[in-house]
C-alpha cells in the first residue's frame, strides 16, 4: 500500500517541527492511538486501536525515526503487529517553508498482512487515508490552539490538547471520506437530495401503512365481536 | 426396460435439505465436547522464532494449547500422486520452524467453547522473521526467486512431458500459419456452500477413533489417517462423512485439521470439534487452476490443424496437496487433443512451489485448463484465417467412424459423434441467426459477441492399473453392495459419496430397475467407513459410471441367485426361468403364473429350508467395479453476450448447451449438473479471481472481494443432449458433473472476445471484469483502433 500526500499548515516550520517529534502530541491527534511513549533516542512504542471494516484490534507498534534533518525531514519506520495482522512500513516526512505557512509532504510504503489484509483489503486504502487526514486535522487544531495561545514552542500543551476522535467519530470520518472519494461534489449534493426524498417518501409510506393497518385492525376487531 | 432409469425422478434427499433437516458435521454436538481453533500465519513466508502461548493458556475456559513440536508423533500430510522424479517436500500438520503461506497453522487452541477458542488464538504471540515470498507460477522458477523448500531446487517439484517433442516442433515450424499465445488460467477459490468441519471422538477403552469430516471420500481419508498421519490402525478408525454441502473437489483432500482434531480428542480424552469460518476457508481449502501457459498451434491455410505445442507452469502452492500433481499432468496434457484430429501434440508441465495456498482439483480439474488453451487458440486461428470459428472446428473434428480414437496424448476416446453434436447445437442455439443478429448490432455500433466452444472431458479416471502406473497412490475402482432383507426391502451400500450429486436418488433408480422393485424399497447408504465396503469416493465425474456400474454388477449376481432359487422352487430348468425386471417376478418362460415374487424369494433365503443344493442362505452381493477406460463426455456450447461500451459490463443474452453424457439415469439431475456447471464456469470467465499481492497476502479472502456468480446474471440456459452411450460400462453412462464448468468458461470468453474483436482487441486474461473490458475499450479506441 502506497501512501503519499501533502498538507499545508498555517504556521511556520519552527512551530511544527517539534510537534512532529513529540509523542504526546502525535498520540493525541492520531485516531485510535492509545499510547505512544519514547523508549530510546528516536524510538517510540505505542498501541494503536484499529478498526477496518469487520477487522478490529490493538496493534503494538514500534516506531523508529532516522536520518533526522532538523528542522526539515526525517525517515520513519513502523513495525506493528497484533491479533488482526501486521503492518510494516517505511516513509518520510518533509517540511517545506512557504512564507508564514508550512507544507508537510509525506510518503511511504506499507506492507499489511493477516486478517487486516485479507478481510479489510477493500477498505484499507480509505481507512489509511482517513487516519492520515484525521491526524492532520487534529494536528491543525493543535497548531491553531498554539498559534492563538501564547505560541510558546515546547510549552506544556496538555490543557490545550483536544481529545483524539472517538471510534464513532473515526467511523463517520471514514464514511465521509469514502463518499468524498467516490463521488464528485455535484453527485454528493444529488445524493443528499435523494436521501432526503427517500426518507420523506418512506415516512409518508409509513403513515399510509400505519393508517391502513389501523383500518384492518378495526375491521378484524368488529368481526371478532 | 425398467421403471425409473431415464426418468426425472424428484430427488429423494431434497425434502430433508429444503426443510433444514440435513445432518452436517457442524450440526454434531457430543456431550463434553471441546472446541478447536487454529492460529494461522499472517506471513506468506517466515521463520518461526518462538511461539508464546502463556496468555492463551491462562484464559479461563482454555483446555490446552499446542504448537508444532507437540505434533512430532504424527506424520506429515502425504501426496497421493507421485509421478517418477517428483520432489515431494514435507508438509507438517502444524508448522514447526517455518511458515510457507498465509494460513499455515502454527498453534492449536482447545477450549470449552468456540468463542473462547477464537479469543485465545488472538492471545498467542508468535515471533516471526519474515522472508521474501514468491507467488507466481512461472516466476517461481526464475533464478534468484525465494526458495519455498530447501529440498526443491528452483521451486520445481516436477516436470511432466508427454508426446513427440521434436515432431511437434517440426510440424509447427513448417505450418502455414502459427498461433502463438501466452495464456493465464487464473487462481480460483472454491466456495462450497458448507465450509469444512471436523469432529472426533476417542474411545479410550476400545482405543477406537471416530472422525466425522466433510469429505468427498471418507475411505481415502481413513487410509491416509491410518497409514500416514495419525497412524491409528485402520481397523480402529472410523471415518464418517454425513451430509456434505458441496465439495467441487476441495473436499477430496486430506487436510491438517482432519489430523489435528482427532489428535486433540485423544490428547484431552474428550470429543473435539473444529468448524472453518468462511475467510479461514479461503486461506486453507485447496485452490484451483493457476496456470501460466505458452502455446503454439500450427495450421494449414485451409484451417487444418497440423500440431500443438504447449508448455505450462502450474502453481502447486506451498505444499503438494493430496492429488495436486495429477491435475496439471494426466488430467490436463492428455486432454489437449479436444474433439479434434491433431497429428502431433507435445505438452509439458512444470509444477512449481510458491508461498500460496496449495492448489489441487477444482471442478473440471485440468480439463477446463486444457480446453481453454485449445479453444482460445482455435478462436484466434479462425480470426487470423478469416474463417467462421465453427467451420474451422468442424474441419478438424474426429469423424464418427474413427472411434475408438487414439489421440497423440495417451487417451483413447471410446465413443462420440461430434458432427452430430455440432449440428444439434447450431440448431438449438440458432447459431446462424445469432450471427445475423450480431452483424446487425455491429452496424448499430453495439458490441455483441457470439461464443462457441466444444469440449472433451475424460471422466472417471481409470483403469486402476493405468492410474497407479502414472503415479496414483490408490486404485480407482468402486464398490457396491446390495443387501436384500428378508421382506424384500433393499439396502444399498456404496463406496461412492454424495455431496450434492443426488446418489440417494439415481443409485436407487438403478437398483430398483435392476431388481424390479419399487424405488421406495431401496435405501442408499454412503459415507461411513464402518457401514460401507472400501470405496474410492466421488470426484472426476466418476460416480454413475463406476459406482453405478458396481451396483449393476451386484444386481446381476442377485438376479442370478434368485433365478437359480426360483428354478429350484418352480421345478424348472434355470435356462427356462425369466427374471421380469419390471415387476421383480421370477417366472417360467411362457408361463407368467408359475412365478415367485421378489419378496417370496428373499424370504425363502431367510427360512433357508428349501434351497437348492450348494446355495447359501441370505441375499447380499458385493462387487468392486474397475472400468476399462475413462468415459469421454463431450459438448458444444454457444453463447451470445453484449458489452456495454461505456462500462464494460457483460450481459449474457443467450446460452445454449448440447452435451453428450452418454445414457442418462435422471435427466433432472443431469440438467442441474450441466446448468450449475455452466454457471460455475462463467464465474471463472467473468468474475472470480484469487489474487495474491507480491508479498503473498491473499487479497480476496472474503466474498466482498471474491465475486461469485449470481442467478440474476444469467438468462435461461437451454440444454439438450446428444446421446452416444459409453460402450464399456453396463449403464452406458458418461460423467456429467464437470462438463458444464469446462465449457462454460471457454464459451463466455469466446463470446466476449468476439464482441471486442472489431476494436482490435485480440485477447484479455480472465476474469473479464467490467473494469478490465472498460480499460481495454478505452485503450483500443484512444489508439485509433476500432470501428
Amino acid at each position: 500500500m502506497k501512501i503519499n500526500g501533502s498538507h499545508t499548515f498555517a504556521a511556520p516550520t519552527e512551530v511544527i517541527w517539534p510537534m512532529l517529534l513529540d509523542p504526546h502530541i502525535l498520540a493525541s491527534v492520531m485516531p485510535g492511538c492509545e499510547k505512544l511513549e519514547q523508549v530510546a533516542d528516536n524510538e517510540y512504542q505505542g498501541i494503536l486501536k484499529i478498526k477496518v471494516g469487520p477487522v478490529q484490534g490493538d496493534f503494538n507498534g514500534n516506531i523508529l525515526l532516522s536520518d533526522i534533518q532538523s528542522p526539515e525531514s526525517y525517515a520513519i519506520a513502523v513495525d506493528g503487529k497484533g491479533a488482526p495482522g501486521f503492518v510494516k512500513g517505511n516513509g518520510r516526512l518533509r517540511l517545506e517553508s512557504d512564507g508564514a505557512s508550512t507544507i508537510l509532504h509525506y510518503e511511504g510504503d506499507a506492507q499489511v498482512g493477516g486478517r487486516l489484509a485479507s478481510v479489510g483489503q477493500r477498505l484499507l486504502d480509505t481507512s489509511a487515508k482517513a487516519i492520515i487526514r484525521q491526524s492532520l486535522e487534529g494536528l491543525e487544531a493543535q497548531i491553531a490552539a498554539r498559534m492563538n495561545g501564547d505560541g510558546e514552542v515546547g510549552a506544556d500543551t496538555a490543557a490545550a490538547t483536544p481529545p483524539p476522535p472517538s471510534q464513532t467519530e473515526f467511523a463517520l470520518g471514514v464514511a465521509r471520506h469514502m463518499v468524498k472519494d467516490a463521488l464528485a461534489d455535484e453527485d454528493q449534493a444529488e445524493l443528499i437530495r435523494k436521501v432526503i426524498i427517500a426518507t420523506g417518501g418512506l415516512f409518508i409510506l409509513y403513515i399510509l401503512l400505519d393508517w391502513f393497518a389501523g383500518l384492518i385492525a378495526k375491521k378484524v376487531a368488529r368481526k371478532l365481536k | 426396460m425398467g421403471n425409473y432409469k431415464g426418468k426425472s425422478m424428484k430427488r429423494v434427499e431434497d425434502p430433508r435439505f429444503i426443510q433444514g433437516k440435513g445432518r452436517y458435521v457442524a450440526n454434531l454436538s457430543i456431550p463434553g465436547m471441546v472446541h478447536v481453533a487454529i492460529k494461522r500465519s499472517p506471513y506468506a513466508h517466515a521463520t518461526i522464532n518462538s511461539v508464546d502461548t502463556a496468555a492463551a493458556a491462562a484464559l479461563p475456559g482454555v483446555v490446552a494449547v499446542y504448537t508444532g513440536s507437540d505434533f512430532s508423533n504424527v506424520g506429515g500430510l502425504p501426496c497421493g500422486f507421485t509421478p517418477p522424479g517428483i520432489k515431494t517436500p514435507a508438509h507438517p500438520v502444524v508448522a514447526v520452524s517455518k511458515v510457507r503461506h498465509v494460513g499455515d497453522p502454527v498453534a492449536v487452541v482447545v477450549a470449552e467453547n468456540a468463542y473462547i477458542a477464537h479469543d485465545a488464538v488472538d492471545l498467542i504471540e508468535v515471533d516471526y522473521t519474515p522472508l521474501p515470498a514468491i507467488v507466481d507460477a512461472k516466476g517461481a522458477m526464475d533464478t534468484g526467486a525465494p526458495l519455498v523448500h530447501d529440498d526443491v531446487p528452483d521451486n520445481c517439484s516436477f516436470h511432466w512431458p508427454l508426446g513427440d517433442k521434436d515432431a511437434t516442433a517440426q510440424a509447427i515450424a513448417s505450418a502455414d500459419h502459427v498461433v502463438e499465445m501466452e495464456l493465464i488460467n487464473q487462481r480460483l477459490i472454491p466456495n462450497a456452500m458448507e465450509p469444512r468441519a471436523c469432529v472426533a471422538q476417542w474411545d479410550s477403552f476400545m482405543e477406537n477413533m471416530t472422525v466425522w469430516t466433510t469429505s468427498q471420500n471418507p475411505h481415502t481419508i481413513r487410509l491416509l489417517l491410518g497409514a500416514f498421519t495419525l497412524q491409528i490402525p485402520e481397523h480402529k478408525l472410523r471415518v464418517i462423512s454425513p451430509d456434505v454441502g458441496g465439495g467441487f473437489g476441495s473436499k477430496i483432500f486430506h487436510y491438517a485439521e482432519e489430523v489435528i482434531v482427532p489428535w486433540v480428542a485423544r490428547a484431552v480424552n474428550r470429543p473435539a470439534k473444529w468448524v472453518s469460518t468462511r475467510s479461514e476457508a479461503s486461506i486453507t481449502d485447496a485452490h484451483g487452476r493457476d496456470h501460466v501457459t505458452h502455446a503454439k498451434l500450427g495450421l494449414k491455410k485451409d484451417g487444418t490443424i497440423t500440431g500443438l505445442y504447449v508448455t505450462t507452469w502450474a502453481n502447486m502452492g506451498a505444499y503438494l496437496s493430496t492429488f495436486a500433481p495429477l491435475i496439471p499432468t494426466a488430467l490436463y496434457i492428455t486432454l489437449l487433443s479436444g474433439l479434434y484430429k491433431i497429428p502431433v501434440i507435445f505438452g509439458e508441465t512444470y509444477g512449481t512451489m510458491t508461498n500460496t495456498v496449495p492448489v489441487d482439483a477444482y471442478r473440471g480439474a485440468g480439463r477446463p485448463e486444457a480446453s481453454y488453451v485449445l479453444e482460445r487458440l482455435l478462436d484466434i486461428a479462425a480470426q487470423d484465417l478469416k474463417m467462421d470459428p465453427v467451420e474451422l472446428r468442424r474441419k478438424n473434428l474426429i469423424p464418427p467412424n474413427e472411434f475408438p480414437y487414439q489421440t497423440p496424448v495417451a487417451l483413447q476416446y471410446d465413443s462420440g459423434n461430434y458432427p452430430a453434436l455440432f449440428d444439434k447445437i447450431e440448431q438449438l442455439a440458432d447459431y446462424k441467426g445469432m450471427r445475423k443478429e450480431q452483424e446487425k448490432a455491429r452496424k448499430d455500433g453495439r458490441l455483441v459477441g457470439v461464443g462457441f466452444s466444444s469440449c472433451i472431458e475424460a471422466s472417471g479416471p481409470a483403469p486402476s492399473a493405468v492410474a497407479v502406473g502414472l503415479g496414483a497412490g490408490i486404485g480407482l475402482f468402486e464398490s457396491g453392495v446390495i443387501r436384500v432383507h428378508p421382506t424384500g426391502k433393499v439396502t444399498v451400500l456404496t463406496g461412492s459419496h454424495a455431496h450434492g450429486q443426488g446418489h440417494e436418488t439415481t443409485f436407487a433408480q438403478i437398483v430398483a430397475d435392476e431388481l424390479g422393485v419399487p424405488m421406495e424399497d431401496v435405501e442408499i447408504i454412503h459415507g461411513d467407513t464402518e457401514r460401507t465396503p472400501y470405496g474410492v469416493g466421488t470426484y472426476g465425474s466418476r460416480s454413475a459410471a463406476i459406482g453405478g456400474s458396481a451396483l449393476v454388477k451386484s444386481a446381476e449376481k442377485i438376479r442370478h441367485k434368485l433365478t437359480l432359487l426360483a428354478a429350484h422352487l418352480l421345478e424348472a430348468d434355470p435356462a427356462d426361468i425369466v427374471y421380469d425386471q419390471n415387476s421383480g417376478k421370477v417366472h417360467v418362460k411362457g408361463a407368467p403364473d408359475r412365478a415367485k415374487a421378489f419378496g417370496e424369494l428373499s424370504f425363502a433365503l431367510t427360512t433357508a429350508d428349501k434351497l437348492p443344493p450348494g446355495m447359501e442362505a441370505g441375499l447380499e452381493e458385493t462387487s468392486f467395479y474397475d472400468p476399462a477406460n475413462f468415459t469421454f463426455p463431450n459438448s458444444a456450447h454457444v453463447a451470445q453476450v453484449e458489452i456495454d461500451r461505456d462500462t464494460g459490463e457483460v450481459t449474457i443474452q443467450k446460452y445454449a448447451a448440447v452435451d453428450d453424457v452418454g445414457k442418462v439415469i435422471n435427466p433432472l439431475i443431469v440438467e442441474g449438473q450441466i446448468v450449475g456447471g455452466i454457471v460455475q464456469g462463467v464465474g471463472q470467465a467473468l468474475w472470480e479471481h484469487g489474487v495474491y499481492d507480491e508479498n503473498g497476502q491473499l487479497l480476496t479472502a472474503t466474498m466482498l472481494d471474491y465475486a461469485m456468480p449470481r442467478a440474476d446474471r444469467f438468462p435461461t440456459i437451454q440444454v439438450d443432449r446428444n446421446e452416444t452411450p459409453s460402450p464399456h460400462n453396463p449403464l452406458g453412462v458418461k460423467g456429467a458433473g464437470e462438463m458444464g464448468t469446462i465449457a462454460g468458461t471457454t464459451t463466455i470468453v469466446s463470446a466476449v472476445m468476439d464482441a471486442l474483436a472489431p476494436l482490435g482487441i485480440r485477447h484479455l486474461e480472465m476474469p473479464l471484469t467490467a473494469e478490465k473490458i472498460h480499460n481495454a475499450i478505452k485503450a483500443a479506441t484512444s489508439n485509433g483502433g476500432g470501428n
